[in-house]
């Protein structure tokens, strides 16, 4: 047995092998907690955008949509912001697993407190509008927009089936003003009779449920404020 | 000579520090683990001599190489045999075989410590209840084998397992509950 050390010294100066540099262990170590932050802070940015979305989303417009309630919540839960949360969750799981200290937690635990840090940051992100802010910027990216279902272009472009969005370039009076609407074409709305708890004043982003009454004339029933982002509107004629 | 006298008097953990600046102090630890580590190869695995010899050596290599990461805050024990582990497994891996632990239960005290608060047959005697425990062990699954080996035939604490197995203490618990347990049910299946 004493044979053992002495090999095991051979080869070590034979081999001229060196214990491994002390920063190499902490580099690895800080690199795990590191990506275990990000994973978190892009856990967070990611629930604060689905936030955003599914506070933002209609989900009374089905019946205009010639949807049933279960079809329209399946084709606008924002799925990305879903699998980004989820897949950002794990990460940040695996991460914090590789960590020195990571093995002592049972992963249940490590799961609960990951999804709690990524609730709790999320939140406070949406109220600050961050959330908004990141959901308008990913829908407007080429390859990721048409990714995300329940896109308000998606949604609210759609005249001849009562839903109609833009902004008000023009209030004429109390009965009547115009609109440009999501592919910046205008339209005189009538909206006397219309339910309706904000300003209606020019500039301002508006989503109406009613009905097509002719060509680029609408009747609102409801007109809602657009809250946040998410309203891209091409340049049309200025009045 | 001297200097190695002195050595003999310092922990492990001490000895690790004085291993960086001189190998003759990592001999030391080497003559401190050989045999265990020796033994903890055997129960651990059905490898032959000379392949258990090579994982031992390969063992403190890598212990010497990765000095550097032993956390001074667990024991050194600890940490050794996780590289043990480690490297058996990972001889298994390179073999493409299963894991399969030879757990050695030679005399009724040992087969005691793994049936302590198992409640086997009580008419069972304590010679037969040996060869029942041992041929219990074989058929355990490897997560139990080597969950029993290390409390019962290392003497290791909950603490020390969970480090060395990189699993959560109360999780260690829980395997050497449920491994007891199935224990349980092997013997009573074969014998009763």
């Amino acid at each position: 047995m004493q044979d053992l050390s002495n090999k095991v010294l051979e080869e070590i100066k034979n081999k001229h092998i060196t214990p491994k540099p002390r920063w190499q262990f902490v580099g690895r170590d800080l690199l795990f907690w590191g990506a275990f932050a990000v994973s978190v802070g892009i856990g967070a940015v990611a629930f604060s955008a689905m936030l955003d979305r599914i506070t933002s989303t209609d989900w009374d417009i089905y019946p205009q949509l010639g949807r049933n309630p279960v079809n329209h919540v399946f084709l606008s839960v924002p799925y990305l912001w879903v699998v980004v949360v989820v897949l950002f969750s794990l990460l940040a799981i695996y991460n914090f697993r590789h960590t020195k200290e990571g093995y002592r937690y049972r992963p249940v635990i490590v799961v609960t407190t990951s999804i709690v840090i990524s609730i709790v940051g999320g939140t406070a992100l949406f109220l600050t509008g961050f959330g908004g802010q990141i959901d308008e910027r990913v829908a407007q990216r080429p390859p990721l927009g048409p990714m995300m279902p329940g896109h308000p272009a998606d949604v609210w472009q759609h005249p001849e089936q009562g839903l109609l969005a833009g902004e008000i370039i023009l209030v004429e009076n109390d009965e009547v003003l115009n609109l440009r609407d999501l592919i910046g074409e205008t339209w005189r709305v009538a909206y006397a009779g219309a339910r309706f708890h904000i300003p209606l004043l020019p500039g301002g982003r508006i989503k109406i449920i009613g009905e097509m009454t002719g060509d680029r004339l609408f009747q609102a029933q409801q007109i809602r404020y657009w809250r946040g982002g998410r309203l891209e509107i091409p340049a049309g004629p200025s009045y | 000579m001297a200097k190695f006298n002195t050595y003999q008097q310092k922990t492990d953990e001490e000895l690790v520090s004085l291993s960086l600046k001189n190998k003759d102090a990592f001999a030391l630890l080497v003559n401190r683990y050989q045999a265990k580590l020796a033994r903890y190869i055997r129960h651990l695995s059905n490898f032959d001599e000379e392949e258990a010899a090579d994982i031992l050596q390969e063992v403190f290599i890598k212990a010497y190489l990765n000095l550097n990461d032993f956390d001074k805050r667990l024991k050194f024990s600890a940490w050794i045999y996780r590289i043990t582990h480690n490297q058996v497994i990972s001889q298994y891996r390179r073999l493409k075989v299963r894991p399969q632990a030879v757990v050695a239960v030679d005399d009724e005290s040992i087969a005691n410590k793994f049936t302590d608060g198992v409640d086997l047959a009580r008419d069972l005697d304590l010679k037969y209840s040996t060869a029942a425990v041992r041929a219990g062990l074989q058929k355990l699954p490897y997560k139990y084998q080597e969950v029993l080996v290390l409390r019962y035939l290392e003497e290791k604490s909950y603490e020390e397992i969970s480090a060395i197995l990189r699993k959560p203490v109360a999780t260690v618990g829980t395997l050497i509950s449920r491994a007891k347990k199935e224990l349980q049910q092997l013997i009573n299946k074969d014998h009763i």
